[in-house]
């Protein structure tokens, strides 16, 4: 657990321009690094959401070969104590691991960008009872944070989504709160407030397009985290409960028997590692499509 | 810069109550009685209870319940810890030694690879080392740190043998001291990289150039001060964290400390160790990050007026 992104806390540029459509995709093809990921990205998703098709085994099925059997042409990623096959329980782990980090990031920016947007937007005492709650929480360590609300709430998947989420709130809320106060100020924000059009309308259909891109960036990158996050508390055996297979469990289980049967703790990790590399490379490329400061470094 | 001090000192006291308050409503939120924990099982009469419960101040208001609870905290006495009976301040302390070892051993590594990396990034950018130095610090931020101890614990634990995986003292702090500190050092080679490349147009590199000095020498010397900040964030981000760094470390390699103490804590649900421990890594944390700022003033005078 802990990969802070240290990178994501910076804050993101105010200034906001929405890139044009045929640029962006003419830097995805000169970026063969991102291009790469997302392939990788769209592959691991189909694997998942094909998984009943394509599994070689039933993941929960036991002695579908004799048990710690070394990877082989029977069984490519090996098999675990009880004679499951590894490449099947990675497969549906995936079905579990990818979503959760989707859920706890959509957790965290929908509710803290809602938070930065009426932060940002109204001011007032809005901004500063606002502020100070996102300061309070940044004060909390992330870990210690996802910790306590699993010790309240107990272990378990919904949970894990709350307890990674929660942790992403003020890290999206005080981004958001600072691109919408140099949004508000723009010159179109006012004509549209002088046209008349209601205090909703404005921001939800001027100022939150314009807050988007730092969102979409953030968002990425945090998504690297929340799934390292997610599979810690997995390993630790605070998450996802076997015998549900998800990676981190599927790590922890592995780890028994390092020893005698190490691909159990090897492929997992890989897909773990891989997953992420490709998410950051991802979101770094999109951050410097989308924020102009990073441009042509 | 008094005022500045004495105004970031203050702002401590929200986050601290606010912790506190977290570490007193995780005993009242739990669903079930602390007092079936606290018995775990065992049978146990109507009076006996009472007894507990008068213990643990139960039996009071909730604001009573509150004020005590604030002033044992204050004075270090957290109650016992509901698994093995003994003081909750004992129990951490006992663990605590270990765990300042691990963030020590963690720090001087992290802080000097993530230097390293950065720096050599930051000399010769867009060149070979450049792109060397950062995917090798997009490994240190995307391994699972788990993952990184395992591999580690496999390949010079169990198949070169060069280090012991189990057991206390200087050699087998080195592996977890590596995991530890692989947190770090991605983050910071980024930054460093990148707060050289930033101030590689102000006019201050300017004018250490203009003086003749060689480019070696003006990104060491003049560029690497701003370079300073993110280690200094780093290293009061690490020292706050030795608890949770320690939670995945600790429980890998099968080591004493606050980390696995926690952990532990949260699935035996004893209760008391998890308050004393969320106060713990909260108050360190906010005081590192204290530390942080007061540092920041002396790297850089302009911060003096902030």
């Amino acid at each position: 657990m802990g990969n802070e992104p240290a990178a994501v806390a910076a804050p993101a540029s105010p200034v906001i321009a929405r890139p044009r459509r045929d640029a962006g995709r003419g830097r995805l093809r000169r970026s063969p690094a991102a291009a790469v990921s997302t392939a990788v990205l769209v592959a691991f998703a189909l694997g998942a959401a094909l998984a009943p098709a394509i599994r070689p085994y039933d993941p929960a099925q036991m002695n579908t070969g004799p048990a710690l059997a070394s990877p082989g042409a029977a069984h490519l990623f090996g098999t675990d104590r009880y004679g499951r096959d590894v490449l099947s329980r990675i497969l549906y782990g995936a079905r579990v691991s990818l979503p959760i980090g989707l859920f706890a990031v959509a957790f965290s920016s929908v509710v803290g960008s809602l938070l930065g947007l009426a932060m940002g937007f109204f001011g007032g005492r809005i901004d500063s009872v606002g502020s100070g709650a996102v300061d309070i929480m940044l004060g909390f360590p992330p870990i210690m944070l996802a910790l306590l609300i699993i010790a309240v709430l107990g272990v378990g998947l919904p949970n894990v989504v709350i307890a990674v989420g929660v942790g992403g709130v003020p890290r999206f809320a005080r981004i958001v709160r600072g691109t919408t106060l140099s949004v508000r100020e723009n010159v179109y924000i006012e004509a549209n407030r002088a046209l008349g059009a209601g205090v909703w309308r404005t921001l939800f259909r001027h100022v939150l397009p314009n807050v988007l891109p730092p969102i979409i960036v953030l968002a990425t990158l945090y998504m690297g985290s929340a799934i390292l996050d997610t599979s810690s508390l997995g390993f630790l055996g605070l998450g996802v409960q076997p015998p549900t297979s998800e990676w981190g469990t599927m790590l922890s289980e592995g780890r028994e028997f390092m020893r005698f049967a190490p691909w159990l703790m090897f492929f997992p990790g890989v897909m773990v590692f891989i997953t992420v590399v490709a998410i950051n490379l991802v979101g770094d490329y999109l951050r410097g499509v989308l924020d102009p400061r990073l441009r042509g470094r | 810069m008094a005022t500045y001090l004495l105004r970031r000192l203050l702002w401590t006291v929200p986050i601290l109550f606010a912790a506190t308050t977290c570490a007193f409503l995780i005993l009242r939120l739990i669903p079930g009685d602390p007092v079936n924990l606290m018995l775990a099982g065992r049978p146990a009469s109507e009076k006996v209870r009472d007894n507990l419960r008068a213990k643990l101040g139960l039996n009071r208001s909730l604001p009573e319940q509150y004020a005590y609870f604030v002033v044992r905290a204050v004075r270090g006495d957290f109650g016992q810890s509901f698994l093995t009976g003994q003081p909750v301040s004992q129990v951490i302390g006992q663990q605590l030694p270990a765990s300042l070892q691990l963030a020590g051993g963690g720090i001087i590594l992290g802080v000097t690879g993530g230097l390293v990396l950065g720096i050599a990034a930051g000399l010769y950018p867009n060149t070979l080392i450049d792109a060397g130095a950062m995917t090798a610090a997009l490994v240190g931020i995307s391994m699972p740190g788990y993952w990184t101890a395992m591999l580690l614990i496999y390949l010079f634990g169990l198949r070169l043998q060069w280090v012991p995986i189990v057991g206390s003292g200087l050699v087998a702090l080195i592996l977890p001291s590596v995991v530890f500190g692989s947190y770090a050092v991605g983050n910071l080679a980024r930054l460093v990289r990148s707060s050289i490349l930033d101030v590689r147009n102000e006019d201050y590199i300017r004018t250490a150039r203009a003086k003749g000095l060689p480019e070696r020498r003006v990104v060491l010397r003049h560029a690497l001060r701003n370079a300073l900040f993110p280690v200094v964030t780093m290293m009061g981000l690490l020292l706050g964290l030795f608890i949770g760094g320690g939670v995945i470390t600790e429980t890998v390699f099968a080591r004493q400390g606050v980390g696995a103490l926690l952990v532990n804590a949260i699935a035996n649900k004893d209760y008391p160790v998890v308050q004393a421990l969320i106060l713990l890594t909260t108050t360190a944390y906010v005081f590192a990050n204290f530390f942080v700022d007061i540092v920041y003033i002396f790297l850089d005078p302009r911060v003096r007026y902030g």
